[in-house]
């Protein structure tokens, strides 16, 4: 129930829905007076949900964003950064920064895929993502980013929250925090984890930090119980379920008759009315099974796994590309599904071998992300869902192993998005001639984070949460801004 | 010649240029070629203007650096002068243009071309060629005009602490009439003592964060004498369990954790101990100011002990990356978590913010910062556990000068052995033996330090010179017992002041100043500074007695106040800002779920230690990049201990605790943010803890008396939750919900529901570390469960082999051969689920005919496991709406499956190699419950419900078995215990 709402109900009304729906218990002769609340203004008065709708700070397409996150790192020189000078210089030795002001001498590994322009953008895109690379007019590709590590556990914090110290809200909490969420039944920041294990530093990336809890990320399973303690462990049956909540909520209301005015009390009832919801909220919104087969057709979920041991059936990320969609269609604001999970080779890590690491993981995205694009094309969703796709970095231009591995780059690597206000077609950004450091229109992710919240309709200089001392930003206190080219 | 740059440090750097600065005053006319003006006008002046000057004009001069002179650029910025006249490889221009110091690349959002950088050189080599040079007027931006005024002095909070008036006649305390005096101004009037039955429930939970028995109640209430409250505080006070309520309020200051965060988030081995000192410290009543000084100085103390030392692990608590992008800036990112941390936490002051420019709201300057710094500049970073007198982070529990005198012993025989031989370790600060001088870093950037700066305290609040005494060892500068004495000084304007105000929040929900932590002019304003004042004051006099605080407020009339919302009261102060009322609080997050094991009567009241692990639910331990690593496994009644001995790791937080607003661990926590939302609504109603306490408080109200009526069973569970009597509705509602549901839980007794509870990949060490019941949940103690057969090992993470994972088998029936009926649902999400015949357990894994149910493929087949797993056959899933309706028969090696109403036979098989032996009914899920109904076993002359089968010798049930109550009351008042578990009277403090 909408705590908005409660003010206006009367004792008839109130026990409509908290007493004398629990048939047979005698609640009703608990409630005396014309009103359940007798100053329901001013208990209302220092109540806000935490995760009531707001306006955006100014008019914008997007309502939700779906973030495809590649945990790992994936390889911009085999995806869609072409660099015909790496191909040519491949074997030989150059000097470079492979970890912070750690210069090596390392052999250059050429791309392990071949590239063609696509579509009418004639925007790059190599032979790894067959379905994907026909959505490239859909996209804007940006090659020249940067961030500040080297290492997956703050570079995963950095991405998602700005700063590579722990503790700093994810940029899902921000959105929540600016724009609550459109459907009162369901959560505002989503998260799906990808079924081989979480990211590092597991739950940091997806933190409320400072901010209230509501605002952290909710995980989603595709399957099992969707949500934690979302079903109950002992044998119940729905309506049986139902009542124990009137129960409860004719208990906390008999006590807030004694406590008027506290509408943190009003708030709690208002809780237990939305978990009663959630418990099928949540599974609705999860289950698949009413879309049709061509739908899931689409999304890769008849799809074969890959060859190898490690990768997994494209059928996983499909359903959360699925999942992803129906959520955004119920106001869900921001959801991100994480691609790889756990350690190396599982994840887009590609370390021991970057032809092996592609051929893992690539097959199992492809076509789910295509589908998702398609799909919301078709619905006329996608000029309202923004789709962020990469990583935490990017990787280097040498060989790193016997197995042709790659390591770690922050210096330069590359994002899409697409959908909501995005300047589709766009080609922007250049790294070096060999792939390695963002060199023309560069930008530090704190430009991509204003982007993605500009896209969302929020000013990141405006979007603030006093902690510390500090009017805090997800970009932090280093200026930054949009990247206008990528907006349409 | 990349890697050449890379090796001049930065701080040679700087000294280098600094020899270089040209006597500005003095500049020479200097006159140029015509050709290289020319190559001046065709090449250099479009590069600067299209380059640089967007960002270093007259107007902006980032850094302070102005290009559009040569003498400002010969002067500099920030860093130092720009350029060496005639040497381009020295100047600090073209390092930055060539992106050879990663802390300084220019122009930042693209790198030149390499011909610009070229002809730049080229400019430099020929000695800057510029016309007119002299024309160009210097013009800089003093950067550091930073000036504290009268004004800024005079800021409240920087003010001595004054004593208020007070009517010393009067018998009224001092608190009363410092609030009464604005409830006056205001015309508000208070509100009345709340009863005595309120009372105690509020001290309780201020003092020990536990409810008191109904019992403790009834007697307080009886208790006619003129000192029953005062002897009621004393006893709490008394209490061991105090420290662990005070003790959990400081651990949120001092953002304590014990694991780094990052990717590994390693264990901080005997970090424990500095939460059992803290807990030590409350219960022994500390003086205040000692408490202080040991934190910050224990090590440097002339009396140090094994509590001072153990103390200064307050400088270990701190997030720490073991692989940092930039060690240089970890370095500094750890002494600015201590500068944060100490500034906050005993002074309410945010000078962390100061890191970078000077504060923003407050007297604080850059400078301020690092002076403060340096105070700390010689502890030496964290590093991994080490147990040996070297060591970076811990040591011996043995004063530091017996360390000195044991290196400085001539003559050292054999037998002598070094004083830290055997003693006891913990986690502490240590400093360099070699000093380290602090400078000023640029934009807080420790790539660009600035000038040297000293020790010294906040300006604002002392301009006096610290005098650091030589320190009478080498393991220490000394400095921070300088500091620390500072802070603790009595006159020190904000130490007790902020002090008494975090005791007070704790008291009423809110602190006088509303940011505990922020005690400056972006925090919020004092609501009564006289108030303030006088506890501060009232703090010193008495010794900096953390209890006298306790007995002061708690014995005021404000604090016994109700805390109705009085409408009049409540239009002219909503926020109680004028304290008329008392606040009512939502219990934090350890208090509820304390008083929940304290209510259902499993609470272990054992004190100190690593602490112990909670259980997780499967789908918290999958959010992890490895599954369980680090993570340990408690027996039930050490989870059963009080909250504050819950181990704590910052990547993985303990759901429960988290989701009721547990304290941050990042960074220091003045007052936690109170939530209301959906999620805290489902872990009451759902969580396994709920469930498991509910039930073990059922049993208690059972045990307690086995033929009670009804009406006594109401009241006794009101008496247990609330301590207090049941009211007449409340009896009637009690008996007509256990009635009603009793009716419910009966129509579906026969069901049993079965789930699994792991993700599918668990980390090696984590998987052997947990007992196979944790795997799958089963209905009840007949139901064995086990974890299933598990493969892998990439990266030490196991995977559950598809279709062999978690299962229960009935333990009670051992058979050959098997009629079985019954019905079967199944989850939404479930993967797939199946009925084990003839099963027996080998290890973790089944040997069985399984009768397996897959619905993402729609399909029902039989299947024998063995080692390998052979499928004998299959058909499609028929269309299950709501239950399927089964029967199946094992008869040797012939398997019959008839489904639905009419018994149809769907599957028949006959294995030509069967099992053979006898084996037990067992059931598998995967991704979701299953839940059978009516599942009977067909023998020979009867039908046996599985359900019905007595749950054997266990003792576990034993309460329940002995009463004569039925399965489906049991259940009904179970959830009516769990009920009480959500009402608000539960989880609030009046």
């Amino acid at each position: 129930m909408d705590p908005n709402l409660i003010q206006q109900f009367s004792r008839r009304e109130f026990l409509q829905r908290f007493g004398t729906t629990m048939a047979g218990v005698s609640l009703s002769g608990m409630f005396s007076g014309d009103k359940v609340f007798a100053s329901p203004a001013s208990a209302l008065a220092n109540y806000t949900n935490p995760l009531k709708s707001r306006e955006s700070h100014f008019p914008t397409k997007a309502k939700a964003c779906i973030y495809l996150y590649m945990y790992g790192g994936p390889s911009q020189m085999d995806l869609f950064d072409y660099k015909p000078e790496l191909a040519k210089n491949h074997g030989k030795t150059i000097d470079i920064e492979m970890r912070r002001r750690s210069i090596r001498k390392e052999k250059i590994l050429g791309p392990v895929r071949k590239f063609k322009r696509r579509g009418q953008s004639g925007l790059w895109c190599s032979d790894a993502f067959p379905y994907l690379s026909q959505h490239m007019d859909k996209m804007a590709v940006i090659k020249s980013l940067y961030m500040d590590s080297f290492a997956h556990g703050s570079a995963n914090i950095q991405m998602n929250s700005g700063r590579v110290l722990q503790g700093h809200p994810a940029i899902g909490a921000w959105i929540a925090h600016g724009l609550g969420s459109a459907n009162k039944n369901l959560p505002s920041f989503v998260v799906m984890l990808d079924p081989r294990g979480g990211p590092i530093p597991g739950a940091a990336n997806w933190t409320s930090g400072y901010m209230p809890a509501a605002y952290q990320g909710t995980v989603l399973r595709s399957s099992g119980s969707p949500i934690l303690d979302l079903a109950s462990r002992t044998s119940r049956t729905h309506k049986m379920q139902g009542e124990r909540i009137n129960a409860i909520n004719a208990l906390n209301g008999m006590h807030l008759r004694n406590h008027k005015g506290y509408s943190e009390l009003v708030a709690r009832i208002a809780s237990y009315d939305l978990a009663y919801q959630l418990q099928s909220t949540a599974p609705e919104a999860l289950d698949i099974s009413n879309e049709s087969e061509k739908t899931k057709e689409m999304y890769g979920l008849f799809d074969k796994t890959p060859n190898h041991s490690i990768a997994i059936s494209p059928s996983h990320f499909g359903r959360q590309c699925l999942v992803a969609r129906r959520l955004v269609e119920r106001g869900v604001r921001f959801v991100q599904l994480y691609s790889g999970g756990g350690h190396q080779q599982q994840n887009w890590d590609a370390h021991n071998g970057v032809d092996e690491n592609l051929k893992i993981h690539c097959p199992e995205i492809d076509r789910p992300i295509a589908g998702l694009l398609a799909d919301l094309e078709q619905r006329g969703l996608l000029e309202e869902t923004l789709i962020i796709w990469g990583g935490e970095f990017g990787r280097q231009p040498v060989f790193q192993g016997s197995n042709g591995g790659r390591d770690h780059n922050p210096k330069g690597f590359t994002y899409w998005m697409a959908g909501a206000g995005v300047n589709a077609g766009t080609d922007y950004g250049e790294t070096d001639e060999l792939g390695h450091e963002a060199v023309v229109n560069r930008h530090h992710i704190r430009d991509l984070h204003a982007t993605i919240l500009h896209l969302m309709g929020l000013n990141h200089e405006k979007l603030t949460y006093h902690y510390g001392g500090l009017d805090q930003r997800l970009t932090g206190v280093v200026p930054a801004s949009p990247i206008l080219p990528l907006i349409s | 010649m990349l890697g050449k740059w890379l090796h001049i440090t930065a701080y040679a750097l700087i000294s280098s240029l600094t020899a270089l600065n040209l006597p500005l005053g003095q500049a020479e006319p200097i006159t140029f070629s015509p050709e290289s003006i020319h190559f001046f006008e065709n090449k250099i002046r479009p590069l600067f203007s299209n380059n640089c000057l967007e960002c270093h004009n007259e107007k902006k001069h980032k850094g302070n650096l102005l290009l559009s002179s040569r003498e400002t650029i010969l002067k500099g910025g920030d860093s130092g002068a720009s350029i060496k006249l005639g040497n381009p490889n020295e100047s600090l221009l073209i390092q930055a243009v060539k992106y050879t110091n990663a802390d300084l690349q220019m122009p930042p959002k693209k790198k030149l071309g390499k011909q610009a950088i070229a002809d730049l050189e080229q400019w430099i080599q020929l000695g800057a060629p510029w016309p007119n040079s002299s024309k160009f007027a210097v013009k800089t931006k003093l950067e550091h005009n930073f000036s504290i005024t009268e004004e800024d002095r005079k800021y409240w909070a920087f003010q001595p602490i004054q004593q208020p008036k007070l009517d010393r006649k009067s018998n009224r305390s001092p608190i009363d009439q410092l609030i009464e005096i604005l409830l006056e101004e205001n015309h508000v009037k208070a509100n009345p003592i709340a009863k005595k039955a309120t009372l105690i429930r509020r001290a309780y939970f201020d003092l020990i964060g536990l409810p008191p028995s109904f019992n403790e109640v009834e007697k307080f209430i009886n208790d006619d004498s003129p000192d029953a409250w005062s002897k009621l505080i004393e006893h709490l006070l008394g209490s061991p369990q105090y420290g662990e309520r005070w003790g959990r309020h400081w651990l949120d200051v001092v953002r304590f954790a014990q694991t780094n965060g990052y990717e590994r988030d390693d264990e901080k081995p005997l970090v424990w101990k500095y939460r059992d000192y803290v807990i030590r410290a409350f219960n022994q009543d500390k003086p205040y100011n000692r408490f202080v000084l040991e934190q910050i100085a224990g090590d440097e103390l002339p009396d140090v002990d094994n509590d001072s030392l153990i103390a200064t692990g307050f400088y270990r608590l701190g997030v720490w990356d073991d692989e940092p992008d930039d060690k240089r800036l970890a370095e500094f990112d750890g002494l600015d978590d201590i500068v944060k941390t100490t500034t906050e936490t005993f002074m309410g002051l945010t000078v962390g913010c100061a890191r970078c420019h000077d504060h923003m709201f407050d007297p604080i300057s850059q400078q301020d910062y690092y002076e403060m710094l340096s105070f700390f500049r010689n502890v030496r970073h964290y590093d991994k556990p080490k147990y040996e007198w070297e060591s970076a982070t811990y040591s011996p529990l043995i004063p530091p000068r017996d360390v000195f005198k044991w290196q400085n012993k001539k003559n050292k025989t054999k037998n002598d052995k070094p004083p830290w031989d055997g003693q006891e370790f913990a986690m502490t600060v240590r400093e360099h033996i070699t000093r380290k001088d602090t400078h000023l870093l640029i934009r807080g950037n420790a790539g660009r330090p600035s000038k040297k700066v000293e020790p010294q305290f906040l300006k604002v609040l002392d301009t006096s010179k610290p005098k650091i005494p030589k320190s009478p060892n080498p393991f220490t500068t000394g400095r921070r017992l300088v500091l620390a004495n500072w802070i603790t000084n009595s006159k020190h304007p904000l130490t007790s002041r902020v002090m008494v105000n975090r005791i007070w929040q704790f008291h009423f929900g809110r602190g006088l100043v509303a940011t505990p932590n922020d005690f400056g002019k972006a925090g919020m304003p004092c609501s009564n500074k006289g108030l303030l004042d006088w506890l501060a004051s009232e703090f010193i006099n008495n010794n900096w007695s953390v209890k006298h605080m306790h007995r002061v407020i708690m014995n005021s009339d404000a604090y016994r106040r109700t805390s109705w919302q009085n409408p009049t009261n409540q239009n002219i102060d909503p926020g109680n800002n004028l304290i008329w009322r008392q606040n009512l609080r939502r219990l934090e997050a350890e208090a509820i779920r304390d008083s929940i094991l304290k209510t259902s009567g499993s609470l272990n009241t054992a004190m100190g230690g690593r602490g112990f692990f909670p259980e997780f639910s499967g789908e918290v331990i999958a959010g992890a990049s490895k599954p369980g690593r680090g993570w340990g496994y408690s027996k039930s009644v050490e989870q059963s201990r009080r909250s504050i001995y819950s181990f704590v790791k910052r990547t993985m937080m303990v759901p429960f605790l988290e989701v009721f607003d547990y304290s941050g661990t990042e960074g220091s926590i003045g007052a936690r943010t109170v939530t209301t939302v959906a999620p805290q609504a489902l872990t009451l109603l759902n969580s396994k803890f709920i469930s498991k306490q509910s039930d073990e408080l059922a049993k208690k109200l059972l045990n307690n008396d086995l033929n009670s009526k009804e009406e006594k069973l109401i009241n006794d569970l009101f008496q247990q939750t609330l301590s207090r009597n049941a009211r007449p509705e409340e009896i009637n509602f009690g008996i007509d919900y256990l009635e009603q549901q009793t009716t419910q839980h009966e129509a579906i007794k026969h069901q049993l529901v079965f789930f699994p509870d792991a993700p599918g990949s668990i980390e090696k060490g984590f998987l052997n570390l947990l007992p196979q019941e944790k795997f799958f949940i089963s209905p009840d103690i007949n139901w064995q469960p086990y974890a299933g057969k598990w493969g892998g090992g990439y990266e030490g993470i196991m995977n559950v082999v598809h279709g062999r994972g978690p299962f229960a088998l009935m333990k009670a029936t051992q058979q050959a051969d098997f009629k079985l009926s019954g019905k079967i649902q199944f989850d939404r999400n479930i993967k797939h689920a199946g009925i084990l015949l003839r099963a027996s357990a080998i290890g973790t894994e089944d040997r069985s005919y399984e009768i397996h149910f897959d619905t993402i493929k729609n399909e029902i087949k039989f299947l024998r496991h063995d080692e390998d797993t052979k499928v004998l056959a299959k058909c499609e899933l028929p269309n299950i709406v709501d239950w399927l309706k089964f029967r199946v028969e094992l008869t040797h090696g012939e398997l019959i499956l008839r489904t639905g109403d009419n018994k149809q036979i769907i599957l028949r098989v006959k294995d030509e190699t069967p099992i053979e032996g006898k084996g037990h009914i067992g059931i598998r899920a995967w991704g979701g419950a299953v839940r059978t109904d009516m599942l009977s076993l067909h023998l020979e002359n009867y039908n046996l419900l599985l359900s019905e089968i007595s749950s054997g010798n266990s003792t576990q049930n034993k309460p329940y078995s002995q009463s004569k109550i039925s399965l489906a009351k049991r259940r009904a008042l179970k959830d009516l215990c769990s009920i009480m578990f959500n009402v608000s009277e539960f989880l609030y403090v009046d």
